[in-house]
């Protein structure tokens, strides 16, 4: 019963129809003009929009800076720690000494400075206080240390907050003013909004010591453009200074528009926007950058992924025609029935371990549900086994390690007691697959299935109470008994979740993988009869990119 | 438009002459600046479809106000099908160009721009229609089988005069009609639209349709040269 698309026009009079083709033909080209004043509401709906999804945006910007920073400071610390041992853990002692004993280099010093701003930020103290921090040290090698540092921490002003972030800034030089302007942007995460509740000249003074600051960091690092070492640096404190003023000029556009000076009159807001500003570091054309923009697909996406699950590298290093099991427990070293005993123990007592995987994804929406994804992703898997023959790898070589150093009378045969082993394997891979979910916001499930090459780029085996008999093999080691490459197939699914017009999503649900080759090099089994890798866990994602909407339900 | 700009001499003359914030603020030596100041002296009729979606992605208020020009008088029609009064047709209408604006990144320029925002616009329409009508059961009743053999000559009417028919149907029964008798969806489709059933969608378009043709049949009958034929 569709309407009727026949013209029943007869040959001669006026055209006629049926009642459908009578409103089709009437409604088709009518034109009726909408009152004049009603753009101007329009257009006051998408200014305040567009300052609602940039606020919102400034919000998720921040988060992601300080969850970076926390990380990093946080993998900085444990990494120091972990492998710096005790002569390491006095950093911020030894800025200060480095600041007294040398006056005269202040670029030394703020370097100094903020590496004991950083460490502070370690210890969990607020990003304020590090960067006074840093600035107090910073005077004090001129004799002028005063009180900022204790005035700053306190946060009681956010003028003075304001005023010491920007010495800290004028102060230190190349490297250390660019991060004294970043932490002066974290800082105001919190400091602006105190500003804004109180009499408010403070949180103006605030800003422009932050942008003082992001100033006072440009200038050097432009200076510094002639010296070839600290190219990289200064550009990164150029492009971080830039942030930072970006972000107090788009706070403080905000802000006005909050207060309601701004209100719907477009004349006050934002002609260029702000998300190109915040995006560009000084002096580079923004019309570059928006070229940029606008030449990158929009069907691309970026995808942040980490998963961690129970690794069984489930190797089988045992032979054929060696019928030995792990219970023929007296079999003696050397002897042919050794190593099979030795390979059954192993297995007998493989355990899976933890295995961690990051991955950068790229995924490209091929349509409403569909979407393709590959990347790049490091892993590391861990698995432990025992042993009483000192058994690691089909080498066996440590039972003729072990066996160098036991008495003659006992060598015959086995320690009486099994040792723990433990194995690391860190490889990185290229991931393909391929995504069936929706991109509509809200919750949503997915599922995903794929494949993955994995290069073995390093693997260490220790035996407990036994360090010499280490072994490590990397990706050049001749005699690595572990595949170089390998292959696995990966499915997952899970819920998604994406807020209303957001162009960022999160992830989270199970996955597993199982390998399509094994992980020893030298199988002696049958195709059939061969163990793979495999694994199972948990896998969590952030997407960025993309359209906020769905193209076909605006 | 290079002979316009040769005469103008350098961009900068170009730009001072703008109304837009967004292409002064660029950079002198910037070639696309130039390009696009060229463009913004164009006459927003000459304008092609592609000009507009580029220049609104960039930012420009003064593209997105040329567009708004171009199809708001058609869209404000469209609107006015589905509203019963026309402020409920302009809030439709904003509603459906803030759409349009904040998704204008989604159009992928394969369909005329036109059929886009149409499609945008009966989008809004049923939004406004789920939030303003009331849940009023209608029967799935009968519906005549045989609904055409009519004929009406088409100059007889004016826009007017059957948009005012329209615009008295009860919501449903004017959401039915304009999905199929205008816009051209199916009857499950437009079922899957509403939240009804494909009979009650058939149903309701019968009765919106016989509401209709008396009326139309009522206009004639106080005309001399009624040409109505059953």
């Amino acid at each position: 019963m569709l309407p009727s698309e026949t013209n029943h026009t007869p040959p001669s009079g006026p055209p006629t129809g049926d009642l459908e083709h009578l409103f089709r033909q009437k409604f088709a080209e009518a034109e009726v003009p909408p009152r004049a004043s009603l753009w101007e509401q329009i257009d006051h709906n998408l200014v305040v929009g567009q300052n609602e999804t940039y606020r919102r945006r400034l919000l998720l910007y921040r988060w992601v800076a300080a969850a970076s920073v926390a990380l990093l400071v946080s993998f900085g610390s444990w990494f120091g720690l972990r492998y710096g041992g005790l002569s390491g853990g006095k950093p911020e002692l030894a800025a200060r000494t480095a600041a007294s004993a040398q006056p005269g280099r202040a670029s030394a010093v703020g370097t100094d400075a903020a590496s004991s701003a950083a460490e502070r930020l370690a210890l969990g103290q607020s990003a304020a206080e590090a960067a006074t921090a840093a600035a107090s040290s910073t005077m004090s090698s001129s004799g002028m240390a005063a009180n900022n540092g204790a005035l700053a921490a306190g946060s009681a002003s956010p003028q003075a907050a304001g005023a010491v972030l920007a010495d800290a800034a004028v102060a230190a030089s190349q490297r250390a003013a660019g991060f004294a302007a970043r932490l002066g942007a974290l800082a105001g995460a919190e400091a602006p909004r105190a500003g804004r509740t109180g009499t408010g000249s403070g949180s103006a003074d605030f800003r422009s010591g932050v942008a003082r600051s992001a100033g006072a960091a440009g200038g050097p690092a432009q200076l510094a453009l002639a010296s070839g070492p600290m190219l990289a640096a200064a550009s990164q404190s150029s492009q971080s200074a830039g942030y930072s003023a970006a972000l107090a000029e788009l706070d403080a556009r905000l802000a006005a528009l909050q207060s309601g000076l701004s209100y719907g009159r477009p004349a006050l807001l934002p002609q260029q926007p702000l998300v190109a500003s915040l995006t560009s570091a000084p002096g580079q054309p923004a019309d570059a950058e928006q070229k940029e923009t606008a030449g990158r697909p929009r069907r691309w996406r970026l995808l942040g992924s980490y998963a961690a699950s129970a690794y069984s590298p489930n190797a089988d290093f045992s032979r054929p025609g060696a019928s030995a099991t792990y219970s023929s427990r007296n079999a003696p070293v050397g002897s042919p029935d050794s190593y099979g005993v030795a390979a059954a123990e192993y297995r007998q007592h493989l355990r899976a371990g933890l295995g961690q995987r990051a991955a950068l994804t790229a995924s490209y929406t091929m349509n409403k549900h569909w979407t393709l994804l590959t990347g790049l992703e490091a892993a590391e898997q861990r698995a432990s086994s025992r042993t009483s023959y000192g058994f690691l790898d089909s080498h066996h070589a440590a039972v003729e390690a072990g066996a160098a150093n036991m008495d003659p009378d006992i060598i015959q045969y086995r320690a009486p007691v099994s040792h723990a082993t433990y194995y690391r394997y860190r490889t990185a891979g290229l991931p393909v697959g391929v995504r069936y979910g929706t991109a509509k916001p809200g919750v949503s499930v997915y599922a995903k299935v794929g494949a993955v090459v994995n290069v073995l780029l390093n693997s260490r085996a220790e035996l407990e109470g036994a360090p010499e008999a280490t072994k490590v093999y990397n990706l050049a080691s001749a005699s690595s008994p572990y595949r170089r490459v390998q292959l696995a197939a990966r499915a997952g699914a899970g819920a998604r979740y994406q807020p209303a017009n957001a162009r960022w999503s999160v992830s989270v649900g199970p996955t597993a993988e199982a390998g399509l080759n094994t992980l020893n090099a030298d199988p002696n089994q049958s195709v059939l009869r061969r163990s793979r890798p495999y694994s199972v866990g948990l896998e969590a994602s952030v997407e960025f990119g993309g359209k906020s909407n769905s193209l076909l339900t605006p | 438009m290079g002979a316009l700009s040769a005469a103008l001499g350098t961009a900068n003359g170009l730009r001072s002459l703008l109304p837009d914030g967004l292409s002064a603020s660029r950079p002198a030596s910037s070639p696309s600046s130039s390009s696009a100041a060229v463009r913004h002296l164009t006459p927003p009729s000459q304008l092609s479809e592609a000009e507009l979606i580029d220049g609104c992605l960039a930012g420009s208020r003064l593209m997105q106000k040329h567009l708004y020009d171009r199809f708001s008088g058609k869209m404000m029609a469209v609107c006015l099908r589905y509203a019963q009064t026309t402020f409920e047709a302009e809030d439709v209408l904003q509603e459906g160009f803030i759409t349009v604006f904040n998704n204008l990144r989604g159009f992928r320029r394969e369909c005329p721009l036109e059929f886009w925002i149409r499609r945008i616009m009966v989008n809004a329409a049923l939004r406004q229609h789920r939030r303003n009508a009331p849940l009023v059961a209608v029967s799935e009743g009968e519906y005549p089988q045989d609904l055409a053999g009519e004929e009406f000559t088409l100059s007889n009417y004016a826009f007017e005069e059957m948009l005012a028919m329209v615009q008295e149907l009860a919501p449903r029964y004017r959401m039915v009609f304009n999905l199929f008798a205008i816009e051209g969806y199916g009857h499950k489709e437009i079922g899957e639209m509403m939240g009804i059933s494909e009979g009650t969608s058939k149903s309701q378009y019968s009765r919106a349709r016989a509401i209709l043709k008396s009326k139309l049949e009522r206009l004639d009958a106080h005309r001399p040269n009624a040409t109505f034929r059953n």
